[in-house]
């Protein structure tokens, strides 16, 4: 059996993006409480925003975001993980671990959860 | 391809040719030619690796305007670049017709939207385009017209810089 990464596949900004399910802690069906879009997982990646945000995932390093909706888990066959290309990559943020490649031409980012700039988990401590 | 007989065009094409030295009229090589905002422009054949019909692109954050993002071509993870903005035009036009044409430049491969494909002819050098325009020189075509043709590596290199 061929090794796989299970995502948890979320939308935010309309666009879908793949979380490794060993980096999330938690998934509330609630939106995060402050800042608003600032919170939403696609400002945190710079990515426009749209669509209000449903639910909040927290993840394992402690931060947490806004998605606009939890599509469901994915078992991604690492063959079907690929490294963006050179090009891309020079200006993406770090948070971008890679692409997921489906059947037909679809695509979606898989993220790293570690490196994303998300917010504090504990939202006294913001002002 | 040309469908209609045009005779003005036809004896400006001969004068051009009657003027080209000898060794200019040798220099003769493939071009693939292709619409971008409405001018044509086109690429030595040699440096197209595919032309493919526009997949789903998925944007990719953090990008500057001329690279709008990734797409899965066979299961490849690929750039896709917009010529016109890079040339300055204004955004893409994401019609039936726009296509991918495939370069290999900097040990990748990567995608450049265009319109719609324009031809496959065979041209010579018309004059060179000197300084880091991404445009290499001007090529004469079979018709008589001029096409600009582009500089593959310089294409690759204005992208890196997110120009």
């Amino acid at each position: 059996m061929s090794e796989a990464l299970t995502l948890l596949v979320v939308s935010s900004g309309g666009r879908r993006y793949g979380l490794p399910v060993p980096q999330v802690a938690s998934v509330d069906v609630a939106p995060v409480e402050v800042a608003g879009d600032a919170a939403a997982l696609a400002s945190a990646l710079g990515a426009p925003v749209s669509g209000v945000s449903t639910h909040t995932v927290a993840t394992s390093s402690g931060g947490r975001f806004g998605v606009s909706e939890v599509l469901g888990l994915s078992d991604l066959p690492l063959g079907r993980l690929r490294r963006l290309p050179g090009l891309l990559r020079r200006f993406v943020p770090a948070s971008v671990l890679g692409a997921a490649v489906g059947d037909g031409d679809s695509l979606f980012l898989v993220l790293d959860l570690s490196k994303l700039d998300a917010l504090d988990a504990f939202p006294e401590t913001r002002t | 391809m040309t469908t209609s007989f045009d005779g003005d065009a036809l004896l400006s094409a001969a004068e051009r040719a009657a003027e080209m030295p000898a060794a200019a009229a040798e220099e003769s090589f493939d071009v693939l030619t292709f619409w971008v905002a409405g001018e044509l422009y086109g690429l030595r054949l040699s440096e197209v690796s595919e032309v493919a019909k526009l997949p789903a692109i998925t944007p990719v954050p953090g990008l500057p305007d001329v690279l709008l993002g990734a797409v899965n071509l066979r299961g490849e993870v690929l750039a896709v670049a917009d010529l016109a903005t890079l040339l300055g035009l204004g955004a893409a036009r994401m019609g039936p017709d726009a296509r991918l044409v495939m370069v290999n430049a900097g040990g990748e491969r990567a995608g450049l939207l265009v319109d719609r494909i324009g031809d496959l002819v065979a041209a010579v050098p018309a004059s060179r385009s000197g300084g880091a325009d991404i445009v290499a020189l001007q090529a004469l075509l079979p018709d008589g017209s001029l096409v600009a043709l582009l500089s593959v590596d310089r294409v690759v290199e204005a992208l890196s810089r997110g120009a």
